[in-house]
């Protein structure tokens, strides 16, 4: 009988930073958690920092890691990072119940053109 | 509109321009193709894997390519259907009217189910659109003409007929699509679950399609589940969620598993799948590479610090080795990938229903074949996903990675149809959502020019009575000559159906008058019709096959009529055939003259005059009197005619006629002539005039040369006589032994649970493989819970039909008005046992 495999489980490893050498981290987490954590970091912290002063850069800091952590709770193999943030800031938006009045024409239509092979088009 | 809101219409499609089976956006160009459904359920393994293979073959022939695979529903043309059954029917005088309600009402019952049928499209992304070429149409707009250039359509003509060169032989067969097609999956995929109009009859063209588009309207909520598509014209809502796949488990199809895009599902989903076909030596390497350096990468890290390797990157590394090498080394069907994502649309009136299915769709898939389907956000850009030529809704997550084997194995064109969408409304499927199954027995003649044997077994109980009773019925109403030939008689009960009344006889054989089964008049004579014959030779050879077929009827007869010690007599067999030479071979002979032929052969002497004499006591037995005498003509133009033999019993075939009873004796040659009464009929009543003839216990043929004779006449002048014949019997052994199956076109089994070897028989005249586990299915067909004791209000049945495809199906004639009353073969429960009265008759005043 003939096992036809995906390929998905190469591509199902997590790669984990252990730490420097010499030393094991107690937590081991993906890479790329680091490296949104810089940047969400570096997105708290600024602003903080130019709006409130250095005092609060902590509690900025804090809070940027806690929303990575909490954006990487959602972050697997078939859902990555990238995914899990452009969701977050492009799937907030809604469509308004259209308003009552004139109909608006289609701004693009499809044309249907005779390719000369005799087809019907009308 | 503020930055909080979005429109979400049809009215900003990236598809500029069609062009035969061409799609053009302003970036590419994509090539579409219909795909024709594929005869998948019931067959043997080893053709279904070669089929995979050759799939798997062209679609390695795409490399570079993208592909959007669509797979949507139409719904079923019911009025278009009914109008054409209508037009093919022939209404009994002053009855239009009656033969009209019957046809809405089957009509009205289809649409209950809300029936719809499926379509699969291939659109092969060909080429990217140049620089030139987009200068060129924003040119052309401004000079009033606006389109892409011959130039640029010239230019990809070739590469277009390369590509339809390459899918379209057997595989995937595919087709250019039309486009009536093209738009017609545009609206599909824009109005995404909303009921379209039923337009087929009206054949409308693409720009009235597109029209429709017009009026849908889109509505998404933030980080909503569904999307709401609103049709203004009707006030339709559509809710939709967008499922994509998730994990899969490795696929052993068809072994194991069914194709992974045509799972039986009980509502309709639409399918869309985009994916990249990644060749051997491009990206799927250098990408596989990467993977291998990351985990390798990661065993080293788990080395240095001195941790043990997780089992798991052991395994991802071997695996990842496994696909590099089959990847750089394998064949093209194995070493080709496929990247891309696949997502199903679920829609339902209200939300709520939209969710539920969704989480069928993912509770079936995860048992069936587990795979998981996920139910992801961004369902807006996921719904625009399905419009050909609209980007993809999230190409970062739910990426799958399958080599093209399992693409192939997908199989979404896997189709559970059975029938010929255009008789009669008889059932329904069992398998890919109750798909409606009509039977015109006269299309395997008239359209596919074929024979129109049809053979159905069933174990008693199996429901072989209601099949063939429902089918006289059907034909009888629409004005087709019917003739039913039911030994027990239960089927009469037709003639006191009143739309059926006026047009019906019940020819009773018991009571019938002398000379109505007289043999030599049983077969017909051809007649010198130029249609028929092309030359006096044929006709003559015609002639002289019909008086072999006489006399081998009239010598099977008197051997049945005669004692059974002289089955197999040399001696005997010799002295008739001797006398029938004797006895004039024309229709109006008779038995009496073969007796006095016999009394007076030469040389014969006593053996002579003792068959004569046996045969002359055999005339005396009441009911032998149907064979002796003038044959006698059955004056009747009944549109349906019963033939019975209520009272007698049936031999009984699986002893020797030794141990059968005199009633017994008689029945036989009684049903073999019977058999022979009904097709003579026909022959009576008009070349071109539909004609159906039900032959039941028709296992009483096997054995005498007559009943092979009586098929092979029934083959041969199906197509000239437009003649549909039902053969039906318990046992398919018995049917076997007539060696049928190269003549038969359509076959019905129904429920065989007691033998093994005879279900393996009825699985040999479906044509379908055995020891597969097959034979299971047959004994699970109408299958009742011994707890229940309700009776059973259905029939089940494999139909393989005339294009060999093969299908469970359920028996439906409910929206029939009594006749399933009348085809109640089964004895009445006594009306005591349903009372839960005390008995005290039976156990005394202290029991009440």
């Amino acid at each position: 009988m003939a096992s036809r495999q995906p390929h998905d489980d190469v591509w199902r490893t997590r790669n984990v930073w252990l730490g420097p050498p010499g030393l094991t981290l107690p937590f081991h987490l993906p890479y790329a958690e680091y490296g949104v954590g810089l940047v969400v970091s570096v997105l708290f912290v600024v602003p903080t920092q130019l709006l409130l002063g250095w005092k609060w850069c902590g509690f900025a800091l804090g809070a940027a890691i806690l929303v990575t952590h909490l954006l990487f709770q959602f972050v697997n193999p078939d859902r990555p990072a990238r995914q899990v943030a452009l969701t977050v800031l492009t799937d907030w938006k809604r469509t308004p119940p259209r308003q009552a009045g004139p109909e608006r024409p289609l701004r693009a239509r499809v044309r249907f053109v005779d390719d000369g092979a005799g087809r019907p088009n009308r | 509109m503020s930055i909080f809101t979005r429109r979400a219409t049809g009215d900003d499609l990236r598809l500029r321009e069609v062009v035969g089976h061409l799609t053009f956006t302003a970036a590419d160009v994509t090539a579409w193709y219909l795909l024709p459904e594929t005869v998948w359920h019931f067959r043997p393994d080893a053709p279904r894997e070669a089929w995979l293979e050759l799939v798997a073959r062209q679609y390695a022939g795409l490399a570079g390519c993208r592909l959007h695979l669509r797979r949507t529903t139409a719904p079923y043309p019911v009025r278009q259907w009914a109008t054409n059954l209508w037009r093919t029917s022939v209404p009994a005088v002053n009855d239009e009217q009656g033969l009209a309600m019957h046809l809405r009402r089957a009509a009205a019952h289809l649409e209950e189910t809300a029936p719809h049928e499926g379509f699969t499209m291939l659109g092969v992304t060909i080429a990217r659109r140049s620089i030139n070429d987009r200068i060129a149409e924003a040119l052309g707009r401004l000079l009033r003409k606006p389109g892409t250039s011959r130039g640029e359509r010239a230019r990809i003509a070739e590469k277009v007929a390369g590509f339809t060169e390459l899918l379209a032989p057997a595989g995937l067969r595919a087709r250019p699509a039309t486009p009536e097609q093209l738009a017609w999956l545009l609206y599909r995929s824009i109005g995404l679950g909303l009921t379209p109009p039923d337009l087929m009859v009206l054949q409308p063209g693409p720009d009235d399609i597109m029209a429709l588009t017009e009026h849908i309207d889109r509505e998404r909520t933030p980080y909503g589940s569904t999307v709401k598509l609103i049709n203004r014209q009707t006030g339709e809502e559509s809710h939709v969620a967008i499922l994509t796949v998730g994990q899969m488990e490795p696929q052993i199809t068809p072994e194991v598993h069914d194709p992974w895009l045509a799972l039986d599902l009980p509502f309709p989903v639409e399918v869309s799948c985009r994916v990249d076909v990644l060749p051997p030596d491009g990206p799927a390497a250098k990408q596989l590479e990467h993977r291998l350096a990351m985990i390798t990468s990661q065993i080293s890290e788990h080395a240095e610090h001195g941790m043990p390797v997780p089992p798991h990157l052991e395994r991802a590394r071997e695996r990842a080795l496994e696909v590099a090498d089959q990847v750089r080394t394998g064949r093209p069907e194995l070493a080709t990938s496929i990247h891309g994502w696949h997502r199903f649309a679920i829609a339902a009136p209200t939300t709520e229903g939209a969710l539920d299915r969704a989480a069928q769709l993912r509770r079936l898939y995860y048992e069936h074949a587990r795979i998981s389907v996920q139910h992801p956000k961004l369902q807006e850009p996921l719904a625009r996903e399905f419009i050909p030529g609209e980007p993809i809704g999230d190409r970062h997550g739910y990426v799958r990675r399958l080599p093209v084997d399992l693409w192939a194995a997908a199989v979404p064109t896997a189709a559970a149809r059975v029938g010929d969408h255009r008789g009669d409304l008889i059932g329904f499927t069992q398998a890919g959502g109750n798909r409606p199954v009509m039977l015109d027995l006269h299309y395997p003649m008239e359209i596919r020019q074929r024979s129109g044997l049809v053979l159905m077994v069933a174990e008693p109980g199996g429901g072989k009575s209601t099949l063939l009773g429902s089918l006289a019925y059907l034909n009888a109403r629409r004005g087709v000559i019917t003739t039913l030939v039911d030994p027990s008689g239960p089927l009469a009960k037709l003639a006191t159906m009143p739309e059926l009344a006026p047009y019906t006889q019940v020819l009773n054989l018991t009571g019938a008058q002398p000379g109505t089964l007289a043999p030599y008049g049983l077969v017909p004579d051809p007649q010198p019709d130029p249609a028929l014959y092309e030359s006096q030779t044929e006709y003559d050879n015609a002639f002289r096959a019909a008086l072999t077929e006489r006399r081998a009827l009239v010598t099977d007869v008197v051997m049945m009529l005669l004692p059974p010690e002289y089955e197999g007599d040399k001696q005997a067999m010799s002295l008739l055939r001797e006398a029938l030479r004797i006895v004039p071979n024309r229709r109006s002979s008779t038995l009496e003259q073969v007796i006095d032929a016999l009394r007076g052969l030469e040389g014969a002497g006593f053996e002579g005059r003792n068959l004569a004499n046996l045969l002359a006591d055999a005339a005396e037995y009441p009911s032998a009197q149907l064979f002796f005498g003038r044959p006698a003509a059955i004056d009747t133009t009944a549109t349906l005619l019963v033939i019975t033999m209520s009272g007698l019993p049936l031999p009984r075939m699986n002893t020797s006629r030794v141990h059968w009873s005199t009633e017994e004796k008689m029945a036989l040659p009684m049903l073999h002539c019977a058999h022979r009464l009904a097709v003579a009929r026909t022959y009576r009543m008009g070349r071109d005039r539909r004609k159906f003839v039900g032959l039941d216990e028709a296992h009483v043929l096997n054995g005498w040369s007559s009943g092979r004779e009586l098929f092979d006449r029934i083959s041969r002048d199906s197509r000239k006589w437009n003649l549909a014949a039902v053969i039906a019997s318990q046992n398919p052994r018995d049917i076997l032994g007539l060696d049928l199956l190269n003549l038969v076109t359509t076959v019905f089994v129904g429920r065989i649970v007691q033998d093994q070897e005879i279900a393996a028989e009825a699985l040999r005249l479906l044509q379908i493989p055995t020891g597969e586990g097959y034979e299971a299915v047959l004994g699970a067909l109408s299958y009742q819970d011994p707890n229940d004791e309700t009776p059973l209000g259905y029939r089940e049945f494999v139909m393989r039909d005339v294009d060999g495809r093969v299908q469970k199906i359920r028996i439906d004639v409910s929206w029939v008005p009594g006749l399933l009353a009348a085809l109640d073969t089964n004895p009445p429960a006594p009306l005591a046992l349903a009372s839960t009265a005390p008995a005290p008759a039976l156990f005394g005043e202290r029991y009440r």
